[in-house]
């Protein structure tokens, strides 16, 4: 018979061999002729960020490995520190320490934030907006002011909350021990576990749950054998990242845990430099080991989030179903009560009280007859805290300015452009978020020590400013690539073709079309600017104190304390309104006010 | 007018830095003046980076472009324009249209950014071209506002409104609703032809191919395949290719047994059959005959002894036309017939005829000997 070839030809089979992708990439007008307005900004912006992120981490590594830093007698290459500060009888006391109240914080942090946020996210449990407010608060009451107020409701003494165990019989709470410490970090770390949770609960698709109980499992069963499995790998990376952050913190372990007597590795190295001469190669050390920790610790829980992410990613649309608690909502609205007044409203009334009070009182009826406002007014008669406070904006404000123009325009080149070694780049401006910020602080001192620059930049606004954007670059970072992503290529090649040159594009295309993120940027920075301790305590002097350092300052002189909580209930009020503001901005553009995509504050 | 010579893309193969694939591998074109030229293919064939490197986008690798006999790029002087630099409007598939700014904003945008522009001449001149694409009365309106036609009509009052010897357009229909494209593509016509300027328009669809272009450039892996009007494009493809994508889908095997002139008659398995030459053969060539299937016909009885005998194995009643699928020997013929014509059933005896002048030859690709064989077995 004969043999016709296949009649229904379709041009689609015909092998589509071409380069698709290609034709939707990035403009690339590489103008290798002459050296453009972009190539400029591109290459000044690159080297800001790896000048910011490698330069503290080197030189405090270089400190550690010499025989003697910042002195005129010879060096040479050592590991005598790194080996010796091991060696010390008491530094096993250190990691163990460390890595108790560490792991406590993280573990207990972690249960709280994933057991309310899977009462959010999966039940019909009522007074959700109580657990959402709790989950913004570290965002408006510093870590220094929480622990402030915690030590003041639970010193063994004078606590407030202790002498109310005492009256109603109950034992009293020793808060100066590592168990305190614990308790205390762990509402602070909370709510940031919280959000994490919310994230993996949100992304689980409740058909596969549903699936399993089609299959004939029962409710229990549902949830050991397939939503356990599934949100397993986003609990163990929030547990890791939750730890690194514990290690890392400054004011708990300051405020609480040097006053009875137990040390962890970044109040070490804070009174290291305190000692005269400070041995630079033994705080080198000890840094060192911080940073392996974090690092290692860092990269495990970026390794869960990718295993959770595979799991989980089911595509956008679904909407979860909730569980019905039935008789147990009472128990879900007593969780609910009990995690907003432990994490919000019991440290923020004990500052309040104690900034109306004349000298300090513990909160009774007598007391009641010597509240006065005084405080509030010696604040603003105290020319010292009125410059601290004029620091404070001030670093504030230029800090958020260059950030956010550095990682905008870093922020173009990673998203916008196929420049070579864009993602080292991408690389080191996510650095600092593995760093220690105590270390940054560590290595910014030792580097502007060691430098011969023809001014000082050791206690100036200056030295600050660096520190701070070099702590913000990260989050800065999150809000301009997540804008840049929303801007289609079009809109750049549109101007192109309209006759628009790059910088003309960059100013009338990307700024404006940028501008929540670029604000989203700006608010975030400057919020972390007025909370941040740990990456400037090495840096001040007494002519450039800034808030949140004098705050701590006047606090361990141990006199003034409604004076340090006044100045802290001010510092608040002005967090809440930045706050507010950027709920506003973030509203109506879709982005979260937490720089973070949906598995935590990093974005890979 | 475009000169493209030589024209060349190429970029680095996936996961290996040394070997290099062609997007677009050495294609020659003139687009004449005022001329609405298509470059018509399938996804990754090529067009939209042919398109951006006119645009000067993308840059290319190799080659030579100019624009009014202004040379824009030349690979071997290493001279790059870049695309602000360029006389050129753009459409792109997504409209582009900054929503940050109004939909006068949009328009004069380009006029605005020139160094020295007046704004209220600026104002005057945008209010000008709205006028010409029916807008001007949303002039005030946000950007965002708007529907997709009238965005597709925002774009090309910014493409046009500082008067480019070029307009570049990237599928600007792709992304409207079947009704309105066709009200669109017509605009859009009606638009460049007033104003007589050179167009260059990317699409996958063969029917806004069509319905637009005076010259049609049919392009598969980086090559140009075929080049032509519109109605040699569809109706007389000199290519296999071409002829599978602009839809012609019934295709029959034969050798040229007598040419006479223009004509030539094929012997096929399902017997002689006439059709005039497009491409030059000799008696002897193997061939593929390609037959539309609006120009075939179905009768119920046997009109001569041409027609083939086929059973009608599937129906498909789409308004105003039915497609049928007959089973003709070992082939399957697709037939479309218009409204009006009679209906057929499944499994209902048919004789199908090939009308006049619808069938077309094109040299086969397969061996000639092959073809012999099959014939003979």
């Amino acid at each position: 018979m004969t043999r016709l070839r296949g009649a229904a030809r379709q041009p689609s089979q015909t092998p589509a061999t071409g380069p698709p992708a290609l034709a939707r990439a990035p403009s690339d007008h590489r103008g290798l002729k002459r050296i453009s307005a972009r190539s400029i900004a591109l290459i000044a912006a690159a080297l800001v960020v790896a000048y910011l992120a490698v330069v503290p981490v080197v030189t405090m590594l270089y400190a550690s490995l010499r025989t003697t830093f910042l002195s005129s007698a010879t060096s040479s290459w050592t590991l005598d520190h790194v080996l010796d500060t091991a060696r010390d009888p008491r530094f096993g006391d250190l990691v163990a320490t460390s890595a108790r109240y560490s792991a406590a914080s993280a573990a207990l942090a972690t249960t709280l934030g994933f057991c309310l946020a899977w009462l959010v996210a999966r039940t019909d449990c009522p007074w959700k907006p109580l657990i959402w407010a709790a989950s913004l608060f570290p965002l408006i009451l510093p870590g220094i002011l929480g622990t402030m107020a915690w030590t003041l409701l639970l010193s063994p003494d004078a606590g407030a909350l202790n002498k109310l165990f005492r009256v109603i019989g109950l034992p009293t709470f020793d808060i100066y021990t590592v168990t305190g410490m614990v308790l205390v970090e762990a509402t602070h770390l909370a709510p940031l576990a919280f959000l994490m949770g919310l994230a993996t609960f949100t992304g689980l698709d409740s058909s596969m749950e549903e699936a399993s109980r089609m299959s004939g499992a029962k409710p229990f069963k549902v949830f050991s054998s397939v939503t356990l499995p599934l949100v397993r790998p986003g609990i163990i990376s929030a547990g890791f990242l939750m730890f690194v952050l514990a290690i890392s913190t400054f004011e708990v372990p300051q405020l609480i845990g040097v006053p009875g007597g137990n040390h962890v590795f970044v109040t070490k190295i804070f009174s290291a430099t305190k000692e005269f001469p400070p041995d630079y190669g033994t705080i080198g050390a000890i840094g060192l080991y911080v940073l392996i920790i974090a690092t290692a610790g860092l990269l495990v829980s970026q390794y869960f989030v990718r295993k959770s992410r595979a799991q989980t990613i089911t595509g956008k649309g679904f909407r979860p179903t909730t569980v019905p608690l039935g008789r147990w909502r009472l128990l879900g609205r007593s969780v609910a009560a009990v995690f907003f007044i432990v994490t919000a409203v019991l440290p923020m009334l004990m500052l309040l009280w104690s900034s109306v009070t004349d000298g300090y009182r513990s909160p009774s009826i007598d007391a009641l007859s010597h509240l006065t406002f005084d405080n509030y007014r010696r604040i603003f008669e105290t020319p010292s805290l009125l410059v601290s406070a004029r620091n404070s904006v001030l670093a504030a404000l230029i800090s958020a300015l260059i950030v956010t123009a550095v990682s905008t325009v870093v922020a173009f080149i990673t998203v916008k452009t196929k420049t070579q070694g864009r993602g080292v780049l991408d690389f080191l401006a996510m650095v600092p978020i593995a760093v220690p910020s105590i270390i940054i602080g560590v290595g910014i001192l030792f580097w502007y020590l060691v430098i011969p620059l023809p001014i000082h930049l050791y206690g100036t606004l200056t030295i600050l400013v660096i520190a701070y954007v070099t702590v913000s670059m990260p989050y800065s970072m999150q809000y301009m690539v997540a804008g840049m992503n929303q801007i289609h290529q079009d809109m750049e090649d549109a101007s192109s073709t309209s006759g628009g040159s790059w910088g003309k594009t960059i100013w009338k295309i990307y700024l404006p079309l940028l501008r929540p993120a670029l604000l989203a940027s700006a608010l975030w920075a400057i919020m972390l600017t007025f909370r941040e301790v740990s990456g400037i305590i090495l840096l001040y002097t007494n002519d450039n104190q800034v808030l949140a350092v004098t705050v701590y300052n006047l606090w361990s002189n141990g006199n003034s304390y409604p004076l340090v909580a006044a100045l802290g209930v001010l510092m608040t009020l002005l967090l809440v309104c930045l706050l507010l503001l950027m709920h506003r901005i973030s509203r109506g553009q879709g982005l979260s006010i937490y720089p973070t995509d949906s598995k935590g504050p990093m974005r890979k | 007018m475009i000169s493209l010579s030589a024209l060349s893309k190429r970029f680095p193969t996936k996961g290996n830095s040394i070997e290099r694939e062609f997007a677009v591998d050495e294609i020659s074109l003139d687009v004449p003046e005022g001329q609405f030229v298509t470059l018509l293919g399938p996804s990754g064939c090529g067009k939209t980076t042919t398109l951006r490197m006119i645009a000067g986008l993308e840059r290319p690798t190799g080659g030579r472009i100019s624009i009014d006999d202004e040379t824009v790029y030349s690979q071997s002087s290493g001279h790059f324009v870049p695309a602000h630099a360029r006389p050129i409007g753009m459409v792109f598939q997504s409209y582009a249209i900054w929503p940050h700014m109004t939909v006068l904003g949009n328009v004069a945008y380009p006029l605005m950014i020139r160094r020295g522009t007046k704004k209220a001449h600026a104002k005057e001149k945008a209010m000008e071209v709205l006028e010409l694409v029916g807008l001007s009365a949303l002039a005030d309106r946000p950007a965002p506002d708007l529907s997709g036609g009238q965005q597709q009509r925002v774009a090309l009052a910014r493409a046009l409104v500082r008067e480019p010897r070029v307009l570049l357009l990237d599928e600007p229909l792709s992304n409207l609703d079947a009704g309105l494209r066709d009200q669109m593509g017509v605009q859009l016509r009606s638009v460049q032809r007033r104003l007589g300027i050179t167009t260059v328009f990317v699409t996958h669809d063969q029917g806004e191919a069509l319905a637009m272009s005076d010259l049609i450039v049919v392009m598969r892996d980086g090559k140009i395949v075929e080049r032509g009007t519109p109605r040699d494009i569809y109706s007389s493809p000199k290519d296999a290719f071409t002829a599978g994508f602009m839809g012609v889908c019934n295709i029959v095997q034969g050798i040229v047994e007598t040419i006479d002139r223009a004509a030539a008659t094929v012997g096929s398995p399902l017997g002689p059959l006439s059709a005039p030459c497009g491409v030059e053969l000799r008696t002897g060539d193997a061939v593929d005959v390609y037959l539309h299937p609006e120009s075939l016909k179905l009768r119920a009885t046997r009109p001569d002894s041409t027609a083939w005998r086929g059973v009608v194995k599937a129906v498909v009643y789409r308004g105003e036309h039915t497609d049928y699928a007959v089973q003709t020997g070992q082939q399957t013929m697709k037939v479309r017939l218009y409204r009006g014509s009679h209906l057929f059933e499944i499994e209902d005896e048919v004789w199908v005829t090939p009308l006049d002048g619808g069938a077309l030859l094109v040299r086969s690709e397969l061996v000639e000997t092959n073809v012999s064989a099959a014939l003979t077995a």
